[in-house]
């Protein structure tokens, strides 16, 4: 779903239905999405712009704790499953100084949000998995009371740039394995927020792009999206009533508002 | 330079591993589908091979415990300077640590010169004793026993030897071969990285590996082997070994087990006979 689309669909769902017109004046379709997004006559685009970004960061949210808990070949392939149009991957070759590389993802188009799965691919032609490592799972990998080593393995974590956060990959290659060696990273970014996809200067960015979110989820994101445009317009009855819905559903069906 | 070769070999890296088709890399490959960590997160390729030399070590030393001939090796050397207890001796340290390489000694034999043949394998306390002179029942035995890094050996007052330095000798074997028949441990694998590592190296099936990457243990023992790491892998992820798993190795195990009590009844049996003069169709042994 476009994000003019989410705006309009939101707009209609919250009963602040206003006529998207194009700049000529005539009123937008699909086909001819509008080049800017006009505020409803209680709600503001931007207020629609922000409660759309939160639903998508609390629909992500939702994934993600669904999936911390379990083993990390379980919830990439799981991931993967459910989100095959989110996960983009990145190549670089590994350069090595004293068995660790540090790799600055600032090319990403925003932040790292979580890493799928890597894998490299050396001189020869063989690829092989490069595990991901957290906490102190790392220290006792790199515990040189261990005389059996380990095998090249990546953290993910966040260093400031030029006063920028950046997210950034640490390699631990205590064996040279990986040095020089392509390397690929499949992950999620994090979305953009709908008010910051827009460029009236560039026309690659501009309403006619989809939202941040595996389509599957658009009504979820939707639906979470017009509770907190309810919620921060003091729309306390409406409020009320869609709070009732969310609970009437998972009485019902044991399931999130999810539809 | 009195051990002068093993195998005819003059260095212990000649010596051949036994695996006709299975590499360190195949089982380790083998192990890792079947216990489904392929993706290395949990079990580090290190760790794979660690298992695989400690299952090679165990195996390689039941099948050597029951005298199954695959590791069995032929030590040719002269005897060195004689020992502090005035016995003679073969020092085996000093050929590129061969005390540590070795398993067991099985049998010791004088291969040329005046007198050729068997010696026998007797107690320390024994050869000591007769070093005394006293008793002439064994002046012209032949004896050894295998003690730290040393083969020591008594040779009767009428033997010239380093130990006894005769001018006049029923024969003399200080310049004589012997032929120390044994068993050796396994070769196992180096631990280097796979860059620089001789035995475990990626090689694919579509390239024929070199003779190092061969595990040192026979093709008919390779499911023993993977059941092993396979359990060993099992364990360090904490997940519960199967039980057909368990039961090939304990069924495997206790046949070598069984074939381990074969051996040292026929030892037995051999010794009984050599007591009672019956040793006239088989030699005795050690016991």
């Amino acid at each position: 779903m476009t994000i003019w689309e989410a705006h309009r669909t939101l707009a209609l769902a919250i009963g602040d239905a206003v006529p998207f017109l194009d700049v000529n004046g005539d009123e937008a379709t699909k086909l001819s999405p509008p080049t800017s997004i006009p505020d409803g006559a209680r709600i503001l685009r931007y207020m629609r712009d922000n409660c759309l970004y939160r639903a998508i960061l609390k629909v992500y949210h939702e994934i993600l704790m669904s999936i911390a808990a379990l083993d990390k070949e379980t919830a990439s392939r799981i991931l993967e499953q459910i989100m095959p149009n989110r996960i983009f991957t990145i190549n670089f070759v590994g350069s090595f100084s004293n068995g660790t590389m540090i790799r600055t993802l600032d090319e990403l188009g925003n932040k790292l949000m979580y890493i799928v799965n890597i894998y490299t691919n050396n001189a020869n032609g063989k690829k092989y998995p490069i595990p991901l490592r957290y906490g102190i799972d790392i220290n006792g990998m790199i515990n040189s009371r261990n005389v059996q080593g380990f095998d090249a393995f990546c953290t993910h974590y966040a260093i400031y740039k030029d006063d920028t956060e950046v997210s950034c990959l640490m390699f631990f290659d205590d064996k040279d394995e990986i040095d020089g060696n392509e390397i690929y990273v499949r992950l999620l970014e994090y979305p953009r927020n709908p008010a910051d996809a827009i460029s009236l200067t560039d026309p690659d960015y501009n309403w006619n792009m989809d939202l941040d979110i595996e389509e599957t989820f658009v009504p979820k994101v939707l639906n979470y999206a017009k509770l907190y445009v309810m919620q921060e317009s003091q729309d306390i009855d409406a409020f009320a009533a869609l709070q009732m819905e969310f609970i009437g559903q998972r009485g019902q069906g044991g399931q999130d508002a999810n539809s | 330079m009195p051990i002068v070769s093993i195998n005819g070999e003059d260095s212990i890296v000649h010596l051949r591993p036994l695996s006709k088709f299975w590499t360190y890399y195949r089982i380790s490959s083998e192990a890792q589908v079947l216990t489904q960590q392929k993706n290395n997160e949990k079990v580090q390729e290190m760790n794979i091979r660690y298992h695989i030399n400690a299952a090679i070590s165990h195996i390689a030393d039941l099948l050597s415990l029951a005298a199954e001939p695959w590791y069995g090796i032929t030590i040719l050397g002269t005897l060195d300077t004689a020992h502090p207890t005035g016995l003679d001796r073969i020092d085996l340290s000093t050929f590129q640590d061969l005390d540590r390489f070795i398993h067991h000694i099985e049998r010791v034999n004088i291969v040329n010169g005046t007198r050729i043949g068997n010696l026998s394998k007797w107690d320390l306390s024994m050869m000591t004793q007769q070093r005394s002179g006293w008793n002439l029942q064994h002046d012209q035995t032949a004896t050894w026993t295998h003690l730290g890094s040393d083969i020591l050996m008594f040779f009767g007052k009428d033997v010239d030897s380093p130990a006894n330095a005769l001018e006049h000798s029923s024969y003399d074997v200080s310049s004589a071969d012997f032929a120390i028949v044994g068993y050796r441990q396994p070769i196992l694998d180096d631990m280097l990285p796979e860059s620089t590592s001789l035995t475990y190296k990626h090689t694919k099936d579509t390239d024929i590996p070199q003779i190092n990457e061969y595990i040192d243990l026979p093709d008919r023992y390779a499911k023993l082997l993977i059941d092993m790491v396979q359990a060993s892998i099992l364990q360090q992820v904490n997940v519960d070994i199967p039980k057909q798993i368990e039961q090939s190795i304990n069924q495997a195990t206790q046949q070598l087990t069984s074939m381990i009590d074969a051996k040292r009844q026929f030892e037995v049996n051999a010794k009984q006979g050599y007591d009672r003069n019956l040793n006239r169709i088989q030699p005795p042994g050690g016991i």
